[in-house]
């Protein structure tokens, strides 16, 4: 049981930094493209 | 007084752009594309980098798949579970200044701590797909405390927060919305351990999944557990640890390793109680 949930983890971590990975390949790594780059209206009750 | 200071750093950490004040612009650098594994509204004017829920909104409303996201998220959330919520948290701490007042403490039911769950997949994932904008940021009350307040305090002439005018007559509706949420969570945060984090964080929704079986974990004596309920009162979340052992709500905080019986572990270490 263990192991298994040990293997599970490892496998989970893998997947997640090829996600990570791809997502940066893609340039998609956050809101730089847009939203972090101009001022968030919403955030503050004006838009 | 360790976690404070974590608590005080992660806050100083993400909101570094003092120059705001005198370029009156928002930073714009590369370190805005990315994301934090806590709560920092990127509404703020000194902030420097992303907040996690505002970028799962932004990808949401643009309809492409936050393949990044997905990952930072899982892997945060696979190697330490929750504990970003007790370690780094900016509101996090400031909601456990406020417990800190004395009033007559309240503990209501722990099933109203499955409010999160619809928060994070009704307000913060399908609505904002559905409608196009990113309502839970527009109700969000770290972006009221964050960005809101400090920005109608400053009300900056000129520059990019004036908008062509100023800040305090653009405000609409919705600032007086997000105003009245921050201030229920204050309200209640002074008879309840922290509201916001138990009933209304997609983000410590997210990390939730993870807790059960994360990397760093916490283990207890149970042989020698005297029941003595220790844990349950330093909690900040109030959880039996003996009986909710790695809980969903767990965030971490560690307050409960203070016992002898209870110990932070990993999943490939040896129980300490064998």
């Amino acid at each position: 049981m263990i192991k298994l949930r040990k293997f599970i983890l490892v496998f989970l971590f893998f997947v997640f930094a090829v996600l990570i990975v791809y997502g940066i390949l893609l340039g998609d790594f956050g809101e730089i493209k847009d939203n972090g780059s101009v001022l968030c209206l919403s955030c503050i009750g004006i838009g | 007084m360790k976690r404070t200071l974590f608590q005080l750093g992660s806050l100083l950490v993400s909101n570094l752009y003092f120059a705001t004040f005198y370029t009156r612009n928002i930073y714009q650098g590369w370190a805005k594309g990315l994301c934090i594994p806590f709560m920092n509204c990127y509404g703020c004017p000194l902030a420097v980098v992303s907040c996690p829920i505002g970028s799962l909104q932004h990808f949401t409303i643009i309809k492409v798949v936050p393949f990044f996201l997905l990952g930072f998220f899982g892997i945060v959330g696979a190697f330490v579970g929750r504990m970003a919520c007790g370690w780094i948290c900016p509101f996090g701490f400031f909601q456990e200044l406020l417990y800190k007042v004395k009033t007559p403490k309240i503990y209501p039911p722990k099933i109203l701590n499955y409010l999160k769950y619809p928060v994070l997949v009704i307000l913060t994932i399908l609505i904002a797909y559905w409608l196009g904008e990113p309502w839970f940021c527009k109700l969000c009350p770290v972006g009221t405390l964050e960005a809101s307040i400090p920005l109608v305090i400053w009300n900056p002439p000129g520059g990019i927060f004036a908008q062509g005018g100023t800040i305090i007559n653009k405000l609409e509706f919705l600032f007086y919305i997000k105003m009245v949420i921050l201030f229920g969570f204050v309200a209640l945060n002074f008879f309840i351990k922290r509201p916001f984090c138990r009933y209304a964080c997609p983000l410590g929704a997210i990390y939730s999944f993870f807790n059960k079986f994360s990397f760093y974990r916490l283990e207890v004596d149970s042989k020698n557990c005297s029941l003595c309920n220790y844990c349950l009162k330093d909690c900040p979340m109030d959880l039996t640890v003996y009986e909710e052992l790695n809980d969903t709500d767990c965030i971490r905080c560690l307050k409960c390793t203070k016992c002898p019986e209870v110990n932070l572990t990993n999943i490939f270490e040896k129980s300490h109680f064998k």
